[in-house]
């Protein structure tokens, strides 16, 4: 079969190039290196918490051997496990001294399948942020370019939230939001008025608050509250390719998938400088063979991406693929993540909720914006919530057993509130994924190494972040009980991006305004790679508005005979 | 009641809020030796954790541990889930148990009446989890989930393993707190009323 375009990955935003191409007449193969996954069978959400074997825990010694870097993730269990690479096949290589975690999935549909669903638009704060500071290269787009993309994408996945008119994070097309809970909304009340500028917010999230024609459509329905969502949801309720993206290209008639089919590298024509085929290794049989097509999309997440242009170097390009400004690998970015705060929390002791909601409270970034930093350019947003403790809690004291442990186990606990900040990270061209020199994995594929090092501008913001979780929750009348003490290994976030970069100059950076590579006109990378800055937000939605802007373009100049 | 949180199990509330963040609540990159070895529990060990759980959470108005058939899902969980190293430290902390109970009162633990396992458990339990410093080449655990130094760190992980096991089975679910596996709908205010239980959270929030 004869293929317009190739997909490489089938996760956030591979599903929209595969989307957006196949709606517009391409036929598309979608390469996968991960297992297939078929809902009615591979998801568990269908178990109740008591036929999950043990409680949700994978085995301990099957997790020290094949997943001692997954399992740090808070999606990996039981019910999940199949959804994450094992690193005793797919290892990651880093200087002792230097942790870096990789969260990977191993599947049809990635990373989408398990994500956090928050969804934020960036800003013209954010895509103006390296030229008017200096670090890194200017972005080649400004927010009124990716605009309309976000409003494409939102009304397709469905975001429960709500406008809040905020110049650093754009409003969008919104579901009704979920509602925030008695004791949030006197947070939010003390909050917005002790210190104006600041707002408390529901978090925006994937998750169909109310279902529209175009999610029932695709046989989507309304969130039904369980916050299970990591295992995968049968009712289509949150956003992930398996539920979106690809069921919509299928439905064109022009999408092929293919999985346990791993990318070894892209094959270049010499004389044209295009891309003619993919060399492709059967993760089964590990027998070699290639797919051909006009046009490329990367996708295969940042570190992935990168691992398959440098695995890609030939004679004339020996540093590896569209990468003559050696940017590729460089400027890895990861949100600073696990910088929490808890608090006692003086809620109304005669209210509750029911359901489990699936997001909980977001604070917008206002340092740098509504008010002044102490010494670092940037900034950080809060995500947290207010809820009432559980069982655990209130049981587990020393000295207490019998009946005594149920008693307090089935009394409705206090409130406690938790903000933790993510925190944007600049660019840094010494933050790097290279390939090992000698190292290779099971298909005989260089294993990625990453160097990478927060630096005085993120120093400087972490101690805000504490400083201001505290200052808030204690202006609300909370009584802060704890706070961690660093971030957690870089990585965590799950927000690993830049490593191909956007930019206006071929000479320092890899791809142009549409996530062409500059050196390969049949090229698009549009996943974390791409971004030029990482803004605090997070950056799914983003990547999944440069795929379908970047598909739009892709197809306009296939059409004029461009490609 | 915010005093009360403040006297509450730091570390359980750490896991609880980085749950809610996305962080793993289980001590994930600890290096674990492991077998594939059958690891059987012994009968000795099965009676007496079926004691010590009788012990820990009993049959009131509505189902105890054993009744919720924790023991039989522990034991389960020994050879299915266990590493070598929790395995040691299960029995270990069990066979400390039945030790001090001997010492104490010259009877091993499955020996003594339930009121008397009760009063020797209350003691037993609050000097095993009496917070020590760590040991200086212990693992330094990662700022989410630091790791558990007390007098008795088998017995924390049997004690937590018992009671996270019986508030997961159908009986606990259904009778001590609230469970709706798919509650239809968010709801963000609810009237407390005395039937009020907590609600049982498995997700991140």
């Amino acid at each position: 079969m004869a293929f317009d375009a190739i997909v490489i990955g089938s996760g956030m935003s591979g599903g929209i190039a595969a989307k957006e191409l196949t709606e517009r007449g391409l036929k598309v193969l979608v390469i996968e290196r991960g297992k297939m996954i078929d809902p009615a069978k591979d998801y568990m959400d269908h178990l109740m918490p008591w036929e999950l074997p043990n409680n949700n825990q994978m085995p301990e010694a099957e997790v020290a051997e094949h997943w001692p870097m997954q399992s740090m993730c808070y999606a990996f269990g039981a019910a999940t496990s199949k959804f994450f690479a094992k690193d005793s096949e797919q290892p990651l290589s880093t200087p002792e001294d230097k942790p870096f975690a990789w969260i990977k999935g191993d599947h049809l549909g990635g990373r989408s399948v398990m994500w956090g669903r928050q969804t934020y638009r960036l800003s013209d704060i954010d895509f103006g942020a390296n030229a008017k500071d200096g670090h890194g290269v200017d972005w080649p787009i400004r927010y009124a370019d990716l605009k309309p993309w976000y409003d494409h994408i939102e009304e397709f996945i469905g975001v429960a939230g709500s406008n809040e008119g905020l110049e650093q994070l754009p409003d969008g097309k919104f579901l009704p939001a979920f509602e925030l809970n008695d004791a949030e909304k006197q947070f939010k009340a003390s909050v917005e008025q002790k210190f104006p500028g600041r707002k408390v917010i529901s978090g925006r999230v994937a998750n169909l608050s109310k279902a529209q024609p175009q999610h029932e459509e695709l046989g989507r329905t309304s969130c039904q509250a369980r916050s299970i969502c990591e295992r995968g949801c049968r009712f289509g309720a949150m956003h992930s390719s398996l539920t979106s993206s690809l069921p919509a290209a299928q439905r064109t008639g022009n999408l092929t998938i293919v999985t346990d089919a791993i990318v070894h590298s892209l094959v270049q024509d010499p004389k044209t400088g295009r891309i003619t085929s993919v060399k492709v290794i059967d993760a089964k049989t590990n027998e070699g063979r290639t797919y051909e097509a006009k046009l490329f999309f990367l996708n295969a997440s940042t570190l992935g991406s990168a691992q398959v242009l440098l695995n890609s170097a030939n004679e004339a390009n020996p540093r590896g693929l569209a990468n003559g400004s050696d940017q590729v690998g460089r400027n890895l970015m990861d949100h600073m993540y696990g910088l929490a705060t808890v608090a006692a929390f003086p809620g109304p002791e005669d209210s509750y909720y029911h359901g489990r909601r699936p997001t909980g409270i977001y604070i917008p970034r206002f340092r740098n914006v509504t008010e002044a930093a102490d010494g670092y350019v940037r900034g950080f947003g809060y995500q947290g919530g207010v809820s009432r403790v559980g069982w655990r809690q209130m049981a587990l004291q020393p000295g207490v057993v019998g009946t005594e442990i149920k008693a307090r186990a089935h009394t409705l606990g206090p409130w406690t509130a938790m903000i933790a900040g993510f925190g944007e990270v600049l660019p840094n061209p010494d933050n790097r994924m290279t390939l090992h020199a000698t190292r290779k994995d099971k298909w005989g594929i260089p294993v990625p190494h990453v160097e990478y090092a927060i630096g005085p501008n993120e120093k400087a913001m972490i101690k805000h972040i504490f400083d201001d979780a505290r200052a808030m929750l204690e202006a609300a009348g909370g009584q802060v009980i704890l706070q961690t003490k660093e971030p957690a290994t870089p990585g965590l976030g799950i927000h690993e991006m830049g490593s191909a970069r956007m930019g206006l100059d071929p000479k320092t950076s890899v791809l142009n305004k549409f996530n062409q590579a500059h050196e390969v006109a049949n090229l698009f990378i549009t996943d974390g790679s791409a971004m030029t800055s990482s803004g605090c937000q997070n950056p799914s939605l983003t990547y999944m508005a440069l795929s379908a802007r970047a598909a739009d373009h892709a197809v306009q100049l296939l059409k004029e005979g461009q490609l | 009641m915010m005093q009360e949180l403040l006297a509450m199990d730091r570390r359980g509330l750490m896991a609880r809020a980085l749950v809610l963040l996305g962080a793993s609540a289980l001590p994930g990159c600890k290096e674990l030796g492991g077998s594939a070895a059958w690891k059987e529990l012994s009968a000795e060990h099965f009676k007496l954790l079926t004691a010590f759980a009788d012990t820990l959470i009993p049959q009131t108005d509505t189902p105890g541990a054993v009744a919720a058939g924790v023991p039989k899902v522990l034991t389960q969980m020994y050879h299915d889930w266990a590493s070598d190293e929790t395995r040691e430290a299960l029995t270990g902390a069990l066979d400390r148990i039945d030790a001090g109970a001997r010492k104490a009162k010259e009877k091993g633990f499955t020996e003594l009446t339930p009121a008397e396992r009760q009063t020797f458990l209350a003691a037993h339990d609050k000097a095993a989890l009496v917070e020590v410093p760590p040991p200086s080449d212990a693992p330094k655990g990662n700022p989410f989930v630091p790791p558990v130094s007390v007098a008795d760190n088998g017995y924390h992980k049997l004690k937590e393993l018992t009671a996270v096991t019986y508030y997961t089975t159908q009986a606990a679910l259904t009778t001590e707190l609230a469970y709706e596996h798919v509650p239809g709908g968010w709801t963000s205010s609810v009237k407390v009323t005395p039937k009020t239980r907590p609600a049982v959270t498995f997700g991140a929030f």
